[in-house]
């Protein structure tokens, strides 16, 4: 995968400073967070759910290879053509092959961050197929040349103004800045291709290992023209979209929605059983799913790290992130931003080139608490810092400051030590006190001449 | 019991941004389309499983198991209503599932600009648990043919999370349940 998480620091920088941006982030988010308490204040037994929700991905991802199989056979008996694909390369090759076959140049495709993943477009784009992003978010993305900041909301670092000046320059519209009027602008424009395109691609939101049951949710009704109207189509899914049963849907279906756009149900759910036949006797002609692993099998064999596998691509805990809302999501430079962005890019993908993601968190477990499947998010950003720094990745100059730190903590009076140090500098030198990564964007604070702790021993308000 | 269900399903279609109307009898189906809606009967489209129930009472448009099946996404593109059944409807969400039955393809839900649903009040379910594994029960020893669940209609919230109703499905959506 194409990772530009090695700039983050800089990236973060730079989104930092742009406050037409933290408004934009802090508006959308916000308003799926009101509407995500909502919906799920009125659900009496939300944290059961939340449970039953964490064991069944549990089960899956601990059993990952045989629930695979059972996937497998089941989609076959309902007549899909399924393809398994070990990494990336092998993920794109399988599918550029399937449009070759039919000959189609033109593809339409409803959302999917497994295809955002494998930078399938680019890779297509380049072999001479058009691809046509359906979901109006991604399109307003691809139109302006850029990619996903959110996994669910994936143009919310654009305001209206922006989208409108888009539409203007590559459209060739007139300017105007209404929300309805730029959808329908988009809806006229991809009505043909949806219905002259041969083959259509889409994600998968769960898979039922018992009967072969392909999930999609949406809204805008884009996926199930994509998946309905075109002779071929292409369901591009990783290995862990997979839920142990059909019965299990409901649950999963509550708890995606509702923490995804906080709404009770999304507008459309399509639940696929098979290409056309005596049962499904319109759909495409072929329906091929590509089963992606790319490295989760392994991650899926490690204690810790196989829980960022139960994640079911809500997003909420990218909208509750006080960090992501800061600075959005392109800065992280992976596909996967926010919390579950930073415990799973340098599981997944590369460790040294995303180390910094683990660290842009004030680990105050947010999204812990938000998460729908219960992944311990917080306490994943933690370990991976544990590892990151037994991989030998951070500087010896920090190796020493760390050291120092430990030092002065383990006694009291080394600490109470430092205090009146840090108390008699600030006072000689004033707010003006330098400290490196803090004091540019910010003052550096007053210091107590006594602690706290020498507080509580000596004054009999506090003492006991 | 039922009646409660029932107004909680109508209300939770009309949060989702579509209509619900409750009628006595099959009798009124047409009459409350015609109250709602003034197209040329060409230009509304009936699934095969609709118009055989509703030939008695007054068929509100053209057949669909009459057009030429090579016709039939043509005519759906242009057309301005699609008119369904159901298999169920759930209310807790206000949604209704649709199989995809050999008389009535997916696209009569998707391509026109609005999609009403004929449905009968014994169709209504709590939750959509109890309603998928009657599904399930139905097709124990077969394939499943693709089910839908629709609620409301197609809608967006991806510029600035305004919401915006009828992006690249329906603009439209109502439920007459009898
Ligand atoms: S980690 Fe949890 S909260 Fe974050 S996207 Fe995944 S399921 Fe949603």
């Amino acid at each position: 995968m194409n990772l530009k998480s090695a700039q983050f620091k800089l990236q973060a920088r730079k989104a930092i400073g742009d406050a037409d941006l933290r408004i934009k982030v802090k508006k959308a988010t916000g308003t799926s967070l009101a509407k995500r308490k909502q919906v799920v204040e009125e659900l009496a037994d939300w944290e059961e759910l939340r449970q039953k929700g964490h064991e069944l991905r549990k089960i899956v991802v601990d059993n990952l290879d045989s629930y695979l199989s059972q996937f497998i056979e089941s989609a076959r008996r309902n007549g899909g053509i399924v393809h398994e694909a070990d990494d990336h390369k092998s993920a794109k090759h399988i599918i550029y092959d399937i449009i070759r076959r039919v000959s189609a140049d033109t593809v339409v495709k409803s959302k999917s961050m497994i295809t955002e993943e494998l930078h399938l477009n680019s890779m297509l784009e380049e072999n001479g197929i058009r691809v046509i992003e359906t979901d109006l978010g991604e399109y307003i993305v691809q139109l302006a040349g850029e990619t996903p900041s959110h996994i669910t909301a994936p143009a919310l670092h654009k305001s209206k103004e922006d989208i409108a000046r888009l539409f203007q320059e590559k459209l060739n519209m007139p300017y105007f800045d209404d929300p309805a009027k730029l959808t329908a602008a988009a809806r006229e424009r991809l009505r043909d291709e949806f219905l002259h395109a041969r083959v259509g691609i889409s994600g998968v939101n769960f898979a039922s290992a018992d009967t072969g049951t392909l999930t999609i949710v949406e809204n805008e009704a884009n996926a199930r023209l994509c998946t309905i109207l075109p002779e071929v189509h292409i369901a591009v899914m990783s290995v862990e979209k997979i839920i142990p049963s059909f019965d299990d849907l409901p649950l999963f279906l509550k708890l995606l929605t509702r923490s995804a756009t906080g709404q009770r149900i999304t507008s459309y759910v399509s639940l696929v059983n098979g290409p056309r036949s005596h049962h499904n006797p319109d759909g495409p002609r072929q329906l091929h799913i590509v089963i992606l692993d790319g490295g989760r099998k392994r991650l899926a064999k490690h204690p810790e790290w196989k829980e960022a596998l139960y994640c079911i691509r809500c997003g909420a805990c990218m909208n509750i992130c006080p960090i992501y809302q800061s600075i959005g999501g392109h800065a992280y430079g992976s596909v996967y931003p926010g919390p579950i962005g930073a415990v799973i890019t340098p599981t997944l993908f590369n460790m040294k080139d995303s180390q910094d993601l683990p660290f842009a968190s004030s680990l105050c477990g947010a999204c812990t608490d938000i998460c729908p499947v219960k992944i311990d998010l917080h306490h994943h950003l933690l370990f991976e810092r544990r590892e990151i720094v037994n991989r030998g990745y951070k500087s010896f100059i920090e190796k020493i400051g760390m050291a120092v730190w430990r030092w002065t903590m383990l006694s009291s009076g080394r600490l109470e030590f430092t205090g009146r140090i840090g108390w008699l500098l600030r006072k000689v030198l004033g707010k003006n006190m330098p400290a490196p990564g803090w004091t540019p964007h910010r003052q550096f604070p007053v210091i107590a001449l006594r602690s706290f702790r020498s507080l509580m021993k000596n004054d009999t308000k506090y003492g006991t | 019991m039922e009646h409660k269900l029932l107004s909680l399903f109508q209300s939770r279609v009309q949060d989702s941004g579509g209509w619900c109307e409750i009628v006595d009898s099959e009798d009124e189906v047409f009459t409350t389309l015609q109250k709602k809606y003034t197209f040329e009967k060409e230009k509304v489209i009936v699934s095969g499983r609709a118009a055989e129930q509703l030939r008695a009472s007054g068929l509100p448009g053209v057949d669909i198991e009459t057009v030429h099946p090579e016709e039939r996404r043509g005519l759906l593109t242009n057309a301005k209503l699609g008119i369904t059944l159901c298999d169920g409807l759930i209310a807790e969400t206000g949604t209704v599932v649709l199989l995809n039955h050999p008389s009535e393809t997916r696209e009569l839900s998707l391509l026109p600009e609005y999609h009403v649903v004929i449905a009968a009040s014994d169709q209504l379910y709590e939750s959509l648990d109890v309603c998928l594994s009657k599904i399930r029960r139905l097709y124990a020893d077969g394939l499943m043919p693709s089910i839908t669940l629709i609620t409301g209609p197609s809608r967006t919230a991806d510029i600035e999370k305004t919401l915006v109703v009828g992006v690249h499905g329906p603009r439209e959506f109502g439920v007459i349940v009898i």
